[in-house]
């Protein structure tokens, strides 16, 4: 690249000829990073799979003692927050600053909603002895198996509030860099980015709310 | 300005789209449709995860190379999934030996 060009484009990076060659560079990271995540949540639904083709019943039974009316109230509000963040890369695109850092923070703060809620779930799964151990209480039939359920449940939530925790992080970064007007120059993949790795996570819990909360109709 | 984003209308009926399939889920969970309960909850996921794709994260009018490394995982997902399945799902079948699936329910033990 001559250097005259690079003056144009301060955000190029010396490996690439072009903004877009860059920007295409980047999602193609991004989406391959998501196909290994697939894979990465994708193990622990196939544990899933294979112990509730094998005990049926006593999975139904546990999924009744998960909070099904918080597990559904977030799974709206990461659907919302996705909503947010697709808008947000809009702006980002359309160089509207102030929107964009209003709908990054409002994004992030959705996530942040969502592990409150997350917390209080976690909370009664505790005093109700669900967590699997020494301390687990079963009162109806297949302890093991029910253990085996509650093992998964937070296994799967649990790697998934990790995941919306570093979204949260990601998210607030790029606010504060928003901010500073570091995208609203013609330069706004990392958003556009962070937002793919937002909705990814959003897709996880589309699947986790009805395999752990209704398992076996209610 | 030429945008590669969709108008926030777009995004707005897809979020639409995606509330009232939660409120479909949902309300199928507290009917008894059987083993059906389960085929429905899985389809009505899929849909959600494909308008989130395609919409939000903007499978739709993106490059072929995306479309593919997309593909790819989930490609990868079901060999993990058909493999370990047909491997349990078939294991010793015919044979006097006990499979997992044997195990009765009311089985509480140590194996």
């Amino acid at each position: 690249m001559n250097p005259g060009s690079t003056a144009a484009t301060p955000f190029v990076h010396e490996q690439f000829e072009t903004v877009e060659q860059q920007r295409s560079a980047a999602q193609l990271g991004m989406w391959v990073f998501l196909a290994t995540e697939v894979l990465f949540f994708g193990g622990l639904f196939l544990a899933y799979t294979v112990y509730r083709s094998l005990y049926p019943q006593t999975f139904a039974t546990a999924s009744h003692h998960t909070e099904v009316i918080l597990g559904g109230i977030n799974t709206g509000i990461l659907l919302f927050s996705s909503t947010l963040m697709a808008l947000a890369v809009r702006a980002a695109e359309l160089r509207n600053r102030k929107r964009l850092v209003w709908l990054l923070l409002g994004t992030a703060f959705l996530g942040v909603v969502f592990m409150a809620i997350k917390g209080i779930e976690y909370h009664k799964d505790f005093v109700e002895h669900l967590v699997p151990g020494s301390h687990f209480v079963w009162h109806e039939a297949n302890q093991s198996h029910a253990e085996i359920f509650f093992w998964l449940y937070f296994a799967m939530t649990g790697l998934h509030a990790i995941h919306v925790i570093v979204g949260i992080i990601v998210l607030l970064t790029l606010a504060v860099l928003a901010r500073l007007g570091k995208f609203t120059t013609g330069h706004h993949t990392p958003v556009e980015i962070a937002g793919l790795y937002w909705h990814f996570v959003d897709v996880v819990w589309i699947f986790l709310f009805p395999l752990m909360y209704l398992a076996g109709h209610r | 300005m030429e945008t590669t984003t969709h108008s926030p209308r777009v995004y707005w009926k897809t979020c639409a789209a995606l509330m009232a399939l939660l409120a479909v889920t949902w309300s199928i969970g507290y009917v008894n449709l059987g083993s059906f309960n389960l085929v429905v909850a899985l389809a009505i996921s899929i849909s959600k995860a494909l308008l989130v794709a395609l919409f939000f994260m903007h499978m739709k009018g993106s490059s072929r190379l995306l479309h593919f490394a997309a593909t790819a995982g989930v490609i990868w997902l079901l060999i993990l999934f058909s493999l370990t399945l047909g491997d349990y799902f078939t294991r010793d079948r015919g044979s006097s030996q006990v499979t997992p699936s044997q195990i009765p329910e009311h089985f509480d033990g140590e194996r």
